[in-house]
C-alpha cells in the first residue's frame, strides 16, 4: 500500500485526483490528505511521512520546486502534476522523473502508478531532484546536466560533453568525449525533442549531433560531416539546407 | 468581395419625438457637458452621441450606452431603455463582438415589442439579420429581414424598406440563387429611383453589378456598374465609387482589356486609400494582382499580392472572429434559450443537428467550469493565431511566405471548429448528469487538445504522430456515440511512418464527416475505414465509411446548410491548393461514394524528413 499526499492550490484538482484514486486504486494507495500551499505542504510531510507526493507545479505564487528546496532529505517518491508550464516540464523531463498533465488522464495515472509500484531502484529520487532544483535555479532555461535511464539505472550526462546519438529503433546509443558510450531506452526523438534548443541537430533519421563537435563538412548531395572524434556521418540531403543554416547561425552566436 | 450590405444602422431621429438633434458628435457632447438635467432629452443625447463614436471611439460609446441604460432605467423610460439596448448593441457590432451584439439587440426587441413601435422593431430586426447574414446562416436571416420589410413597410418607411429589398437580395445572390434575388434588387431599385435617393441607388446598381459579374454576365455588370459610378459621382457617394470602379477593372481584367482594367482599379484603390478602407483596398489589389498575373508581370503581381496579403492580414482577423463567434453564439444561446426563447433560432438549429438536447444545463457548477475551460480554449486560439503572423523581408521569400501565411491561417482555424464540436459532447454529458463520462471525457479532449495544438504549430509531422492523434479523436466520437463505430487504420508497410511527413489534422474533417453526417444517421452499426497507401511517389490518405452517403441536394437553403457543415472540407481543399502552389505537386482530394457509404481519397506528395 502506498500512502499518498496530494499537494495542490486548487480544490477542484485535490478532489479530482483523490476521486481517480479512490475509485480504481483502493487497493494500492491510500490518500493520506492533501495540502493547499508550500508551507502546509511541509508540514504535511514531515508530519503524515508519505511514500508519494502528488506535488503541483505552480502553488500560489510559489512552486513545488520551493517545497522541496526547502526539505531537509527527500524521502519519497514524486509524481509532479502541471496543466501547461512549459520551462517546468522540460526540467522534469531532462531529471527523468515522472509528471501527470491536468486534467489528469487515468490511463497516465495508471502507467504512472505500474511504474512506481514496479520500479526497484528507488534511491535515485534524491539525486534526481538534486538535479531538477539545480536546473530549475538557472534563469536561461539551458541545463548543463540530463539524467538517462539506462539498463541498469540511471546516469548523469553534461549535456556539453554528448558529441552524438545513433539511434538504434527504440535505444539510442550516446556517444559521450573520452570514448565512452552508453545506451539508453529511450527514442531518438525524445533527444532531439529535449536537445534541439541546444547545439544539438538530426542530420540524419538515425543520427543527432553535437554542432559544436563538428571537425569538417564535406560537400556533396547531402554531404557529410567528420566529427572531433574521427566518425564521419553522412547529412541527409533533405536536412542539407537546415543544416548549413543552423550552423552558420552557430558560427555567429 | 463583400456586397455593400446597407447596413446604416437607423435613422436616429424617427425614433424619437422630434427631430432637433444635432449630428455632429462635438455640438452633442457640448450638450452632455453643460446640461445634467436627468430627463429622456439626456439619455437621447447620450445616444446620439454614442452612435455617432461608434466607429471612432467604441470604448466611449460603450460608456454612453451603459449611462443611457442606466438613466432611463431611473426615469423609468421604456423606449429608451430599448434603445439603448440597441445602441448597446450597435457598439458591440461594430466590435466585430457578435455575440454580444445579438444579446443586446434581443433585449432591445423584448423591452420594444411590448412598446409595439415598428420603427423600432424594423431596426432592429435589420441589425439580427446582418449579424445572420455575416455568420453566413442565411435561413435565419432570410427570417428577419422579411420581418424587416414587413415592418418597414407597415411604417411606411421607404428608405428601410429599400435596404430590407436590397439585403434579401444580397443574401439570395450569396446563396447563387439570381432569379430570386434580382427580383429584390429591382423592387429596391424601383422604390430608390422614385425618391430620388441616388446615394442608395448606387449602392444598388454596385450589388446588381456584382451579381452579373458573379453570373459572367459581362455586359450587364458593366451596364450596372457604370450606372452605379454615375450616381455615385452626383451623390458625392465615395464607397460606392470604390467599388464600382474595382467591380469595372474586374470585368476589364476578364475581356483581357488590361490596360483599361489597370486604370480602373488603380483609381479605386486611390478612392479605397482616401476614405481609409483597409478591405477596399486589399480587394484592389486583388483585382490588380490578377491582372499582372494574366500579363505575366511578375514583379509587379508580387507586389500587389504582397500589399492584399499584409492589408488582408489585419482584416481577416475579422472574418474569422466572425467565424469563431459563430460556434460561441451556439452555446450562448444554449444557455440563454431559458431566460430568451428564439424559437426561429432553435428550430434551424434543431434541422441543422446544432442543438441535439433540449435540456437545460441543470449542474451549474459544472456548467461553470465547462464555460471557464471554453473561454481559457478560446484566448488560447486568439494567441497562438496572434503569434502566427509572420514577419516579410525580402521579396524573393515573400512568396513563399505569402502562402505560408495562409496556410498557418488555414491550420489555426481547424482548432476552434473542432474545439466547439467537442465542448458540445461534454455539455451533453452534463446535461445527462452522467459525470463519470464528463470526466473520462474531458481529460482524453484535454490530451487531445495538447496534440492539436502541438501538432497544429507545425507545416508537417509524422504519419504515426498524425494517427494517434486521429485515432484519439476516433476514440472520442466512439465514447460519445456509445460505440455506435468501429475503426481500423492500415498502413502500407512500405511507408515510413516516423519519416513520413504528412500536413496535421488532413483527414480530421473527413472522418468528422464520416461519423456525423454518415453513420450517425444510419440505424445499424457503422465502421470507418483509414487506409495509408504508397502509391509510386504519392501518399494516399483513403477514409472509407459505410454510412449513408453523401445525400443529392435539395435546394439552396438545405445547400447553404451543407456548407456550413463541411467547413472542414473546404478548408482541406484550400490547404491542399496551398500546398501544390508551395510544392509546384499535384496534390487532390477526391470524394465518391460507394454501394454503401463515402470514400475520400487526399492523394499527397511523398515527403520524408530524412
Amino acid at each position: 500500500m502506498i500512502k499518498a499526499l496530494i499537494i495542490d492550490d486548487e480544490e477542484d484538482c485535490i478532489e479530482g485526483l483523490q476521486n481517480l484514486l479512490v475509485h480504481g486504486y483502493e487497493n494500492f494507495v491510500e490518500v493520506l490528505g492533501s495540502a493547499k500551499t508550500v508551507r502546509d505542504g511541509i508540514e504535511a510531510i514531515a508530519v503524515l511521512r508519505p511514500d508519494l507526493v502528488f506535488l503541483d507545479v505552480q502553488i500560489g505564487e510559489k512552486t513545488g520546486f520551493d517545497l522541496l528546496r526547502a526539505l531537509p532529505e527527500i524521502d519519497f517518491e514524486i509524481i509532479f502534476t502541471t496543466a501547461f508550464e512549459k520551462f517546468a516540464l522540460k526540467a522534469i523531463k531532462f531529471s527523468a522523473l515522472d509528471y501527470l498533465l491536468k486534467p489528469i488522464d487515468v490511463d497516465e495515472l495508471d502507467i504512472a502508478l505500474m511504474k512506481l509500484l514496479n520500479e526497484k531502484s528507488r534511491k535515485n529520487t534524491a539525486d534526481k531532484i538534486d538535479l531538477l532544483l539545480q536546473n530549475t535555479q538557472k534563469s536561461d532555461g539551458l541545463f548543463k546536466k540530463i539524467i538517462v535511464p539506462t539498463i541498469s539505472g540511471f546516469e548523469f550526462i553534461e549535456i556539453g560533453n554528448i558529441i552524438r546519438c545513433e539511434s538504434d529503433s527504440n535505444y539510442t546509443t550516446i556517444y559521450i568525449k573520452d570514448n565512452q558510450k552508453m545506451v539508453v531506452a529511450k527514442t531518438l526523438k525524445d533527444f532531439e525533442d529535449l536537445l534541439s534548443n541546444y547545439s544539438f541537430f538530426r542530420i540524419h533519421n538515425s543520427h543527432l549531433i553535437n554542432l559544436t563537435y563538428i571537425r569538417s563538412y564535406n560537400k556533396g548531395k547531402g554531404g557529410s560531416v567528420i566529427l572531433t572524434d574521427g566518425t564521419e556521418i553522412e547529412v541527409s540531403s533533405r536536412r542539407k539546407d537546415d543544416f548549413i543554416t543552423r550552423l552558420s547561425a552557430l558560427k555567429f552566436s | 468581395m463583400g456586397k455593400i450590405i446597407l447596413a446604416l444602422l437607423f435613422n436616429l431621429t424617427t425614433a424619437f419625438c422630434n427631430a432637433q438633434y444635432s449630428h455632429d458628435a462635438d455640438s452633442v457632447f457640448h450638450l452632455l457637458k453643460t446640461n445634467h438635467v436627468i430627463d429622456s432629452n439626456r439619455v437621447k443625447n447620450l445616444l446620439v452621441f454614442s452612435y455617432l463614436i461608434s466607429d471612432t471611439k467604441p470604448d466611449t460609446a460603450m460608456i454612453c450606452a451603459d449611462e443611457a441604460i442606466r438613466l432611463a432605467a431611473q426615469i423609468n423610460w421604456q423606449m429608451g431603455i430599448a434603445l439603448a439596448y440597441r445602441q448597446k448593441g450597435y457598439v458591440y457590432y461594430a466590435l466585430t463582438d457578435n455575440v454580444n451584439a445579438m444579446d443586446y439587440f434581443l433585449k432591445a426587441l423584448k423591452a420594444g415589442e411590448k412598446l409595439n413601435n415598428n420603427f423600432l422593431n424594423a431596426s432592429i430586426y435589420n441589425n439580427i439579420a446582418n449579424i445572420y447574414a455575416d455568420l453566413k446562416n442565411y435561413p435565419v436571416a432570410l427570417d428577419y429581414y422579411q420581418k424587416y420589410l414587413a415592418a418597414s413597410i407597415s411604417v411606411k418607411s421607404q428608405v428601410n424598406e429599400i435596404r430590407a429589398l436590397s439585403n434579401i437580395g444580397n443574401v439570395y445572390i450569396d446563396l447563387n440563387n439570381f432569379s430570386k434575388g434580382l427580383p429584390y434588387y429591382n423592387r429596391a431599385l424601383t422604390i430608390a429611383n422614385e425618391t430620388g435617393n441616388k446615394q442608395i441607388s448606387a449602392f444598388i446598381y454596385n450589388n446588381l453589378g456584382e451579381a452579373f459579374l458573379k453570373q459572367k454576365d459581362y455586359s450587364l455588370a458593366k451596364d450596372n456598374y457604370l450606372k452605379s459610378l454615375k450616381l455615385a459621382d452626383e451623390s458625392m457617394n465615395i464607397d460606392a465609387k470604390v467599388n464600382s470602379l474595382n467591380g469595372l477593372g474586374k470585368i476589364y481584367s476578364s475581356q483581357q482589356q488590361y490596360t483599361k482594367a489597370e486604370a480602373y482599379s488603380k483609381l479605386s484603390l486611390h478612392f479605397a486609400k482616401q476614405l481609409n478602407d483597409v478591405s477596399s483596398q486589399a480587394n484592389g489589389y486583388e483585382t490588380l494582382y490578377n491582372i499582372y498575373k494574366k500579363k505575366k508581370q511578375f514583379q509587379n503581381a508580387l507586389w500587389a499580392y504582397t500589399n492584399e496579403k499584409t492589408l488582408k492580414d489585419s482584416v481577416i482577423n475579422d472574418s474569422k472572429t466572425a467565424e469563431i463567434t459563430g460556434f460561441e453564439m451556439q452555446y450562448q444561446f444554449n444557455k440563454k434559450e431559458d431566460s430568451i426563447k428564439i424559437a426561429d433560432y432553435r428550430k434551424q438549429a434543431r434541422s441543422a443537428g446544432i442543438i441535439k438536447q433540449d435540456k437545460i444545463v441543470k449542474n451549474s457548477i459544472v456548467a461553470g467550469s465547462l464555460i471557464v475551460l471554453f473561454s481559457t480554449l478560446a484566448v488560447f486560439v486568439f494567441y497562438k493565431r496572434k503569434r502566427d503572423a509572420v514577419e516579410k523581408k525580402h521579396e524573393s521569400e515573400l512568396k513563399t511566405q505569402a502562402m505560408d501565411t495562409e496556410m498557418k491561417a488555414l491550420r489555426a482555424q481547424m482548432n476552434p471548429h473542432f474545439i466547439f464540436n467537442s465542448l458540445n459532447s461534454i455539455k451533453n454529458y452534463i446535461d445527462k448528469n452522467d459525470t463519470a463520462k464528463a470526466s473520462l471525457y474531458t481529460s482524453k479532449f484535454a490530451k487531445l487538445m495538447r496534440m492539436i495544438l502541438e501538432n497544429s504549430e507545425r507545416k508537417e509531422i509524422p504519419i504515426a504522430q498524425d494517427l494517434r492523434a486521429l485515432e484519439l479523436y476516433m476514440q472520442l466520437e466512439a465514447l460519445r456515440m456509445h460505440n455506435k463505430f468501429i475503426y481500423e487504420i492500415k498502413v502500407d508497410d512500405a511507408i515510413d511512418q516516423e519519416n513520413t511527413l504528412i500536413p496535421p489534422l488532413i483527414l480530421q474533417p473527413f472522418v468528422e464527416n464520416s461519423i456525423w453526417h454518415g453513420i450517425s444517421q444510419r440505424e445499424c452499426d457503422g465502421k470507418i475505414w483509414i487506409s495509408i497507401r504508397k502509391e509510386g511517389n504519392m501518399i494516399n490518405c483513403i477514409v472509407e465509411d459505410n454510412g449513408i452517403g453523401i445525400p443529392e441536394q435539395a435546394n439552396d437553403e438545405q445547400n447553404a446548410l451543407a456548407d456550413k457543415k463541411s467547413l472542414g472540407m473546404k478548408i482541406t481543399k484550400s490547404r491542399i491548393d496551398v500546398i501544390n502552389r508551395m510544392k509546384k505537386s499535384n496534390a487532390t482530394v477526391t470524394c465518391s461514394n460507394l454501394d454503401e457509404g463515402t470514400k475520400i481519397e487526399v492523394r499527397l506528395p511523398e515527403a520524408l524528413a530524412f
